[in-house]
């Protein structure tokens, strides 16, 4: 047997060899009996191979790997993207829901009182009666004090306020909350008198204030002190 | 009759394979949907894959290692590396042909371990006084497996190569893709393999039929 054949018989097995191939080998094995009987045992060497037994696989063998994957931790960018583009479902029970809307009414609670009852200053910029309308509420900046004015008009339109801190000037809107009208104003401490107009044509004095004076033109005016 | 049933039953047994293949051809865009999942998180989908190749890890680290016990950690092993890995898994590769790689590392470590293995090159002339002797044959005989006894008497480069191009009837490109060898190289040990295979059945008293 010449390499040339031992060659064409591997190609055989592989499954690789042309017409002609084949037809040399058949050829050279009907003059040579050695050669017929290599390719025989390796033929039949391929065959036990082809034809061996196909084994299940132990029982149970999928639960026991699965038992032993550790969960894979993804990367900061798979993250990323599973935040941004990642679709969600909402999943609930009583318990959760109960919780969340706890969660929620307290915040709405902390917040409404932020907006409305804000907390009260750590320095007090003029003494007024508790629970009046016009409570001036003053809360401390760096070099000027910022007081709030609120007046409880639910009926109101619009409210501006208008004083010596502004020159009388009447475009400082006051904002409302829950028929509550509110502004902050920035005063450096001292003594102003100040009113509240009302729908743009009628002048309230702060019903909360401390003291009043009269305007000079029949009316009276809030007084608003600010201490240091 | 009987050689009728036969011939039937390796039909079907050829069929049944030619399908394999077609299979997991087919399922590379559901696999690498699944692979997806699991790398976002989804542990569990792998168990799909776990299900779909557990019979072929099995059978290739049985015919690598020959023994039922260690063919299963090794198989049950390759699982698990492969999806501690699989980050770094190639979509548009086959799942399949990377998961053949795995498992064929993990059977060469743990054959390098028990060093029950000779080296490759100068096999050829050496494995015919190698082959098993006639108390292993006549056990081999006892136990229905010269088959595997024959397979564990050849060294692993060649042992690897017959079981993914006969047992699990890979083409040489894809036994390249996960051997990392060339074809040339893999079709010589190949020829080496059957030789030696060839040689170590009569030995074992194969005889030609």
């Amino acid at each position: 047997m010449n390499n040339k054949e031992r060659d064409i018989m591997h190609k055989i097995l592989d499954r690789d060899a042309g017409d002609d191939e084949k037809k040399i080998i058949t050829r050279d094995m009907e003059s040579d009996p050695g050669l017929k009987e290599e390719f025989i045992g390796l033929e039949k060497a391929v065959r036990m191979l082809e034809e061996s037994e196909r084994l299940e696989a132990p029982p149970a063998f999928t639960t026991e790997v699965m038992k032993r994957l550790t969960r894979r931790s993804p990367s900061v960018l798979d993250r990323v993207k599973g935040f941004l583009l990642g679709s969600r479902v909402l999943r609930w029970n009583m318990a959760t829901a109960l919780a969340a809307a706890v969660i929620v009414l307290v915040t709405g609670v902390v917040v409404s009182r932020m907006h409305h009852e804000p907390a009260e200053p750590t320095m007090t910029a003029i003494s007024v009666p508790e629970s009046v309308p016009g409570k001036p509420e003053p809360v401390i900046g760096e070099s000027t004090i910022t007081v709030r004015l609120t007046f409880h008009a639910p009926e109101a339109h619009s409210v501006a306020v208008a004083g010596k801190f502004n020159k009388w000037r009447t475009d400082d809107e006051m904002k409302r909350i829950d028929g509550k009208w509110s502004i902050d104003l920035k005063l450096k401490p001292g003594v102003y008198t100040y009113s509240f107009l009302v729908d743009g044509k009628s002048w309230v004095p702060d019903p909360g204030a401390e003291s009043y004076e009269d305007d000079g033109f029949g009316s009276q005016n809030a007084v608003l002190r600010v201490n240091t | 009759m009987q050689s009728n049933d036969l011939r039937k039953n390796v039909t079907f047994f050829h069929l049944t394979r030619l399908m394999g293949t077609t299979m997991k051809n087919d399922q590379q865009p559901d696999e690498e949907a699944i692979i997806r999942q699991c790398l976002d998180g989804d542990k569990d989908s792998y168990s799909v894959l776990v299900d779909r190749y557990k019979a072929m890890a099995y059978n290739v680290t049985y015919r690598m290692v020959g023994d039922e016990d260690t063919a299963k950690d090794l198989a049950q092993e390759s699982f698990i590396a492969a999806y501690a890995g699989l980050d770094r898994f190639r979509f548009g590769s086959k799942f399949s042909s990377w998961l053949y790689s795995i498992i064929l590392n993990k059977c060469r470590d743990h054959l390098r371990l028990v060093k029950d293995t000779v080296s490759t090159d100068d096999l050829a002339e050496v494995m015919p006084d190698k082959g098993i002797s006639p108390e292993q044959a006549a056990s081999a005989h006892q136990s229905s497996d010269v088959l595997q006894r024959a397979l564990d008497a050849l060294p692993p480069e060649y042992r690897e190569v017959l079981i993914l191009k006969h047992i699990e009837e890979l083409d040489y490109q894809e036994i390249a893709a996960i051997t990392g060898a060339g074809i040339p190289a893999l079709k010589v040990r190949a020829h080496r393999g059957r030789e030696m295979l060839k040689k170590i059945l009569e030995k074992a008293g194969v005889t030609h039929e």
